[in-house]
């Protein structure tokens, strides 16, 4: 249904919550990647053949990832009247069994996860009510999923949706006030308005470098250019974070949104979105996620009769770690070798051909909309004072429960890795752990308590980043660490610029030879000297960052490197 | 303007200026590899960093960080130094260090930074970088071993050549600078890239192993091919040239060259070159003295005059003669003789700019500004490459707007917005047409039309018949891609119509030049910068041949031999009686000769058997005359037919002056002694004529130049004395700024109607394009043998489509025949070749494509057969 009025849009949200909760049975299946390795296609296959054949009244739908993906497959059965349950790991072994329980109004108890009574998505918005009236004796055995560490501790903003609704139904999106805030900016904001609104929230970029994103909105406002352009990073080239991934998997009209706000707020009538070629289902969700959005009239001209036009294209990267590097990513778009340009001039005054240009990553676009609808105010109070808002963190490494969790800045570490990973689940303590992705430093486990913040990591010699967190437990060889990381640079260097590439291979060749028992501490100052004249030549961030894994190590563990060294005699 | 401090130093720069063009611009030094002043900057090689207070004592490249109100920048500083050190460490890590047998050794950068820091000792260890060396591709080396990776050659043939046939492989520590699969180069072969070269990466094979950088002398001179005028600096050692540079003062080129001008060189030194006068005894040419040779000549010559008169003689010049030459040589016959026989160039190929524009020329560093362009019967790019270079800069670089008009889909079509492919020889319908478009649409420039020209209204109604549809017809261009290209060039604020002449092209360039003034004036570009016609000449000195007089109908000046004071007052300085009839054009005395109304001929460097179209008839013509003198280099087809072969001296090996395309006078030095007992062209013709009985006054060009310049108001201000390596802009070029007031010219709007070439025949089924190839000029790049082996002799160029229909495969020999001859030639199949039309370049003794052509016609028609006998 095409709508050319902000007040139509009520129309698609009664069809999305009649989808969301049906008068018949819905079952969902987590169906992201994460859900899609451990055989959530198969599951869900099952479920609808099943389903069909045995004739039972009930709508089985593929959605995105909840965060749980330690239990995937995940399952969640929503019936009428009834609390919504959550099962996993659901084998595909197990599907009649389920059904069974969905006939018979039972619960398979042994693969119930949390129990959802009633679902508070996000401030503003009325909860959905699943559970009426007392809830059933077979479910009470189940633990409610606000009363669950998991759930309670953290708060959902941007990943509100993800795992509930179909990526693949804008209805189901709207439903939950999905384009309220687009519709609200272009029918009562001006653009300035806007920007002031994500200037105020205090929104910092979400991708690496933390730069406001409301100055950056604002250079791109203010300077000269025919056309403007919005780009979305959604290049994610870390090795152990998917979370981008699975946002696309999950919810990708949420950055369409954020995107079409963001252009509205520029002056940019048209937006490309980079995402990594090898996020096959992300890809497929996202281009019929716009498909969608245009045939709703959410995307293109005179959007909701505004006046206002945006379109969207999306560019498949080879999967780069530099082209995450937002003038390397231009570079890709444009078609040229993915290698970073100089800056300035900044995007946000040349960028993509030439011109004006937002580079945004995927979650830092995501918060958009809600700073619209909620203003700048409310996300500003999220957070701490320097770093306000939610953070999403992909858990991996030496973790019993791997999975992405989404948590207001200023929680601590150590209680994302106790609370969400459950400790190491090797039995052995926590040795270290890295956030931000490659480029950022490892750190002791002396410094767990230290909060998800932009500054204080900054300064405790890592970075937020794009808010991986890589855990490292008692077992772990350090070196051996710094030197999967500082081959990972070697491997992704683009080569152009002369420290850089040359430099990373020889931190490489160091690391080695002290691994083979040939290191002396001439080499370990060498590394000293060489990460500084890398920070301060290397053309972009990778370059200047990629010797600090190894240098946090050499920081924090000396000893342990210290005592690979040659020792006199041997 | 910005103001800011550099290591305590107030500078003042541009809006835009990078904080190491601002350094530069205060005398401070910064070091770079990977910086260039005519490219983008890249940022690679991180040797340019410095300090910046405002950047919290962040290290920022200088190359591209922009320079800003304020700022506080420190160019060496402890961490600074140390940083450099690093990076050259690191470079210098893999660098195999062959300095004793790299041919960069004394010009490598690398190796003077590394001394500059002092860096002796490196802190890394690995293994020397040891991969094949490239010989496979002829005129450049490479040797990746020494790269570092600063991306020049691919810039470079990127962003100014537009041959981007370089590009960075690979990545990380793997990156290195090579073509598609590591194929031989198959490119232009300027050697830009090479030259570029910081290091030994890509090197000029010609220089292999032939002198240490500091052992060679440098000479400045200009480039002796095209009419660029290339400033370039001819390296010596033990007394021979060992490679050509572009001078980068050099104001026509900024130090690009082109193939020619880097590797063309050779034939100074060829063992081919005449040494010796010769004279025919018996029926041969035999070695003489110069004595007898000059006395040989004035006997020849003044028998003629006595029996036949003064009209008898006539005289043809190369247009590769510097000013000063050709102004002694027309003196010579002019004053001497007695006669205004005296052409150059075939007779047509200079009236483009002799006879047809009436504006003055653009300058090439204006190009650079232009907005819009327009390329009409000018492959550029391959006639005249560095000027192209300058197009490739405005549209590639500066967005400027492209239209090429071509039957071939020539090298700048690729970057065109509108590509005209034109039925051949139709390209003043074409221009008529744009104008007609213009005017009927309303979108010339009336102030300009009113204020500065006149004639308006006749050409409208000239023009009336140039409808698109009728243009459609006769051109074969939809009239709506017509009127969308007249849109285009209309809505330019600065556009440069750019037309080549040359031997090869066909003779109605003067009612070409008049076309493409008309749609420059009605667009209102004249009198400003970057904006007219640019009718390059082919020749080093074809523009300085015109300006002399070597003509028939023009004075040195160049001034109108028909007007009777200045008639007169050459008559007074020459002290002789000077002709009011115009003399014999170069078609005219060729016909005269023929007809027995020539009996003595003069050609001073001019090889017609060889460059001038219909050999055979020209052939017949020379052999009818009585007598014939030829003062050349080679022993050409012309010169083997002479009673007299006077030796001459190449460009390398005299001083002089050359004028190029935009009017820019440039300074010849002697480099060389002369070859043998070679004398200057000068020297020679002031000895004929002091055989003849007569003073031409003294050969020293600088004296030559002064009278010159007393005579032509033009070159008045030129003076040796003055002339640096920037040359001297000939006034009307730099007056051309002139504003519009009273008293300024008014430009004279003249119309041209259309002339039909002829229809293709049913014998005759294919024109027959001749032209110049991009790596020939003229045909004394033949006798180069750099050049030679990248392109060795000529190729018939055909369709893909015309050769499968004629069941013709690459390189099958096929006969090419027209009304005038025939010949065998080996076939190209090309893409950017037209369908109906094929190409053969000029410039080659055998297969001669001239021999094909007929002097009296605009378009050869020809027929082409598969060769089907094989023979051994």
């Amino acid at each position: 249904m095409k709508i050319n009025r902000a007040s139509d849009l009520s129309k698609i949200k009664k069809q999305g919550l009649e989808l969301l909760s049906p008068a018949t049975t819905r079952i969902t299946v987590g169906s992201a990647t994460c859900g899609l390795a451990k055989g959530a296609g198969k599951v869900l296959e099952a479920l609808k053949y099943e389903v069909k054949k045995q004739k039972i009244q009930a709508e089985v739908v593929a959605v995105g990832c909840n965060g749980l993906c330690y239990a995937e497959p995940i399952v969640e059965v929503i019936q009428p009247g009834k609390p919504r349950i959550t099962y996993g790991p659901v084998a595909v072994e197990r599907v009649g069994e389920l059904l069974k329980a969905i006939k018979t109004g039972k619960v398979v108890q042994d693969l119930a996860l949390a129990r959802h009574d009633e679902e508070a998505y996000c401030l503003n918005i009325a909860p959905l009510k699943y559970a009426k009236g007392k809830v059933p004796a077979a479910l009470s055995g189940i633990k409610e999923y606000r009363k669950q560490d998991f759930f309670k501790n953290q708060l959902k903003l941007v990943s509100k949706n993800a795992g509930t609704i179909s990526p693949s139904r804008i209805e189901e999106y709207i439903a939950l006030d999905g384009y309220k805030a687009l519709a609200k900016v272009l029918t009562e904001m001006k653009p300035e308005d806007v920007i002031k609104e994500v200037t105020v929230s205090k929104l910092r970029g979400r991708g690496g470098a933390g730069f406001p994103t409301g100055l950056k909105w604002q250079a791109c406002r203010s300077a000269a250019g025919d056309k403007k352009y919005i780009v979305c990073n959604g290049s994610e080239g870390d090795p152990e974070i998917g979370m981008h991934r699975s946002f696309l998997e999950s919810d990708p009209q949420a950055i369409i949104e954020g995107m079409a706000i963001a252009g509205y707020a520029v002056g940019a009538e048209a937006g490309y979105i980079y995402v990594n070629d090898r996020y096959v289902v992300a890809l497929e969700r996202l281009e019929e996620a716009i498909k969608q959005a245009e045939q709703t009239g959410l995307l293109g001209s005179n959007i909701l009769g505004s006046g206002f036009s945006f379109s969207l294209t999306v560019k498949r990267g080879g999967g780069a770690y530099v082209c995450g590097e937002e003038t390397a990513l231009l570079n890709a778009l444009e078609g040229l070798s993915g290698e970073p340009r100089p800056r300035p001039p900044y995007p946000a005054q040349q960028g993509l051909f030439g011109k004006p240009t937002v580079v945004n990553n995927i979650e830092t676009l995501a918060n958009i909309p809600l700073i619209a609808l909620h203003g700048g105010k409310w996300f500003a109070k999220i957070g701490t004072a320097s770093s306000t808002g939610t953070k999403i963190v992909a858990l991996s490494g030496a973790v019993a429960q791997p999975g992405w969790v989404e948590v207001p800045l200023g929680t601590s570490v150590k209680a994302i890795i106790e609370t969400f990973g459950k400790g190491t689940g090797t039995g052995k303590k926590v040795k270290a752990f890295q956030t931000g992705g490659p480029s950022g430093g490892v750190l002791p486990a002396s410094l767990l308590n230290i909060k998800l913040d932009y500054d204080q990591l900054t300064k405790a010699g890592s970075l937020l980043g794009s808010g991986g967190l890589l855990v490292m437990d008692e077992g772990t060889d350090m070196l051996d660490m710094a030197k999967f990381l500082t081959d990972f640079f070697a491997e992704e260097t683009c080569g152009k610029c002369s420290t850089c590439r040359e430099g990373v291979k020889r931190l490489q060749e160091i690391i080695d030879s002290i691994m083979q028992g040939y290191g002396t501490k001439e080499h370990l100052n060498l590394v000293k000297r060489m990460a500084a004249a890398m920070s301060d030549t290397a053309a972009c961030a990778l370059g200047k960052t990629a010797a600090v894994p190894f240098l946090s190590v050499l920081k924090h563990f000396p000893k342990e490197v210290e005592g690979k060294l040659l020792r006199k005699g041997a | 303007m910005i103001r800011l401090t550099i290591d305590n130093k107030e500078v003042v720069t541009e809006d835009g200026a990078t904080i190491l063009e601002a350094a530069a611009r205060a005398g401070i030094r910064i070091p770079t590899l990977c910086y260039h002043e005519k490219l983008q900057p890249f940022g690679a090689c991180r040797i340019c960093v410095v300090e910046v207070e405002q950047m919290k004592g962040r290290l920022t490249p200088s190359c591209s960080t922009p320079a800003t109100e304020g700022m506080v920048v420190r160019t060496s500083s402890e961490q600074i130094i140390k940083a450099r050190k690093t990076v050259l460490e690191l470079l210098l890590i893999q660098h195999p260090l062959d300095c004793p047998w790299c041919d960069k050794g004394g010009e490598c950068q690398l190796q003077n930074l590394t001394y500059e820091y002092g860096v002796s000792r490196n802190r890394f260890k690995d293994k020397k970088s040891d991969h094949p060396v490239d010989y496979l591709s002829p005129l450049v080396e490479r040797n990746t071993n020494r790269c570092v990776l600063c991306g020049m050659c691919v810039r470079v043939c990127d962003e100014v050549v537009g041959a981007s046939e370089w590009s960075m492989v690979n990545r990380g520590i793997s990156t290195k600078i090579a073509t598609d699969f590591d194929r031989p180069l198959n490119c232009e072969f300027c050697g830009e890239c090479e030259n570029i070269c910081p290091v030994g990466a890509l090197t000029n094979r010609m220089f292999k192993f032939k002198a240490r950088a500091w052992e060679v002398e440098n000479v400045s001179t200009v480039c002796s091919f095209c009419s660029t005028g290339c400033a370039i600096k001819l390296s010596l050692k033990d007394g021979r040239i060992v490679r050509a540079l572009g001078e980068e003062e050099g104001a026509a080129n900024q130090g690009s060259l082109c193939i020619k001008g880097r590797f063309g060189y050779e034939y100074v030194m060829s063992g081919e070159r005449i040494s010796r006068p010769l004279v025919r005894k018996n029926g041969t040419l035999t070695p003489a003295t110069w004595e007898e040779a000059l006395q040989a000549v004035a006997e020849g010559l003044k028998a003629v005059k006595e029996q036949a008169g003064p009209g008898a003689v006539a005289g043809l010049c190369s247009a590769r003669l510097t000013n000063e030459e050709a102004y002694l040589f027309q003196k010579l016959l002019r004053a001497v003789i007695g006669t205004n026989n005296v052409d150059n160039s075939g007779g047509y190929a200079h009236r483009g700019y002799s006879s047809g524009l009436s504006l003055p020329p653009l300058e090439f560093k204006d190009l650079q500004s232009c907005d819009r362009f327009l390329v009409i019967r000018s492959n550029v790019s391959e006639t005249h490459p560095v000027v192209g270079y300058r197009v490739n800069v405005a549209v590639k670089q500066k967005g400027a707007q492209l239209i090429v008009a071509d039957p071939r889909r020539i090298k700048l079509a690729r970057f065109a917005q509108t590509y005209l492919a034109h039925k051949p020889g139709t390209e003043i319908a074409l221009l008529n047409g744009l104008a007609h478009t213009i005017l009927t649409e309303g979108l010339e420039n009336r102030e300009f039309v009113a204020a500065r020209t006149e004639g308006i209204e006749e050409l409208k109604k000239s023009l009336v018949q140039f409808t698109p549809s009728f243009v459609e017809q006769a051109t074969g261009i939809a009239g709506k891609d017509l009127v969308e290209a007249a849109r285009r060039f209309a809505s330019g604020t600065r556009a440069a119509i750019i037309i080549s002449a040359g031997m090869g092209f066909p003779g109605d360039d003067a009612a070409l030049a008049r076309c493409a003034a008309n749609l420059a004036l009605i667009t209102g570009n004249a009198g400003k910068p970057g904006a007219g016609v640019l009718f390059l000449g082919e020749k080093s000195n074809s523009h300085g041949s015109v300006d002399m007089g070597a003509v028939p109908d023009l004075l040195p000046g160049p001034q109108e031999l028909a007007k009777d004071p200045v008639r007169q007052a050459f008559a007074k300085a020459w002290g002789a009686a000077i002709a009011a009839e115009p003399g014999l054009t170069c078609e005219q005395i060729i016909a005269g000769a023929e007809q027995g109304s020539i009996k003595a001929l003069y050609c001073a460097g001019e090889n017609p058997l060889q460059a001038y179209p219909d050999t055979k008839k020209t052939k017949t013509a020379f052999g009818k005359l009585q007598f014939l003198v030829v003062q050349e280099l080679f022993l050409t087809p012309t010169a083997q037919m002479a009673h007299v072969v006077l030796p001459a001296a190449s460009f390398a090996e005299k001083d002089g002056t050359y004028t190029n395309a935009e009017g820019r006078v440039q300074r010849l030095h002697q480099a060389l002694p002369p070859c043998g007992e070679t004398k200057t062209d000068a020297e020679i013709f002031c000895r004929v004529a002091k055989a003849l009985g007569k003073d031409l006054g003294s050969w020293n060009p600088a004296a030559v130049m002064a009278e010159i310049a007393s005579l032509a108001p033009r070159y008045h201000a030129v003076s040796y004395a003055t002339l640096t390596v920037k040359g001297h802009l000939l006034s009307d070029a730099a007056d051309r700024e002139a504003p519009g007031a009273e008293g300024a010219a008014r430009f004279s709007l003249l119309p041209v109607d259309v002339i039909a070439p002829e229809a293709p025949s049913a014998e005759f089924p294919f024109t027959l394009l001749i032209g110049s190839t991009l790596f020939h000029c003229g045909t004394l790049s033949t006798r180069s043998s750099a050049i030679c082996s990248v392109y060795p002799q000529a190729r018939l160029e055909i369709n893909p489509g015309d050769a499968r229909a004629l069941d013709i495969r690459d390189n099958d020999t096929v006969q090419v025949s027209s009304a005038t001859g025939a010949l065998t030639i080996t076939a190209k199949i090309i893409a950017r070749q037209s369908p109906g039309a094929v190409f053969i370049p000029y410039h080659f003794l055998s297969p001669a494509a001239q021999e094909l052509a007929s002097a009296a016609q605009l378009q050869t028609r020809v027929k082409i057969e598969k060769r089907t006998e094989t023979s051994l």
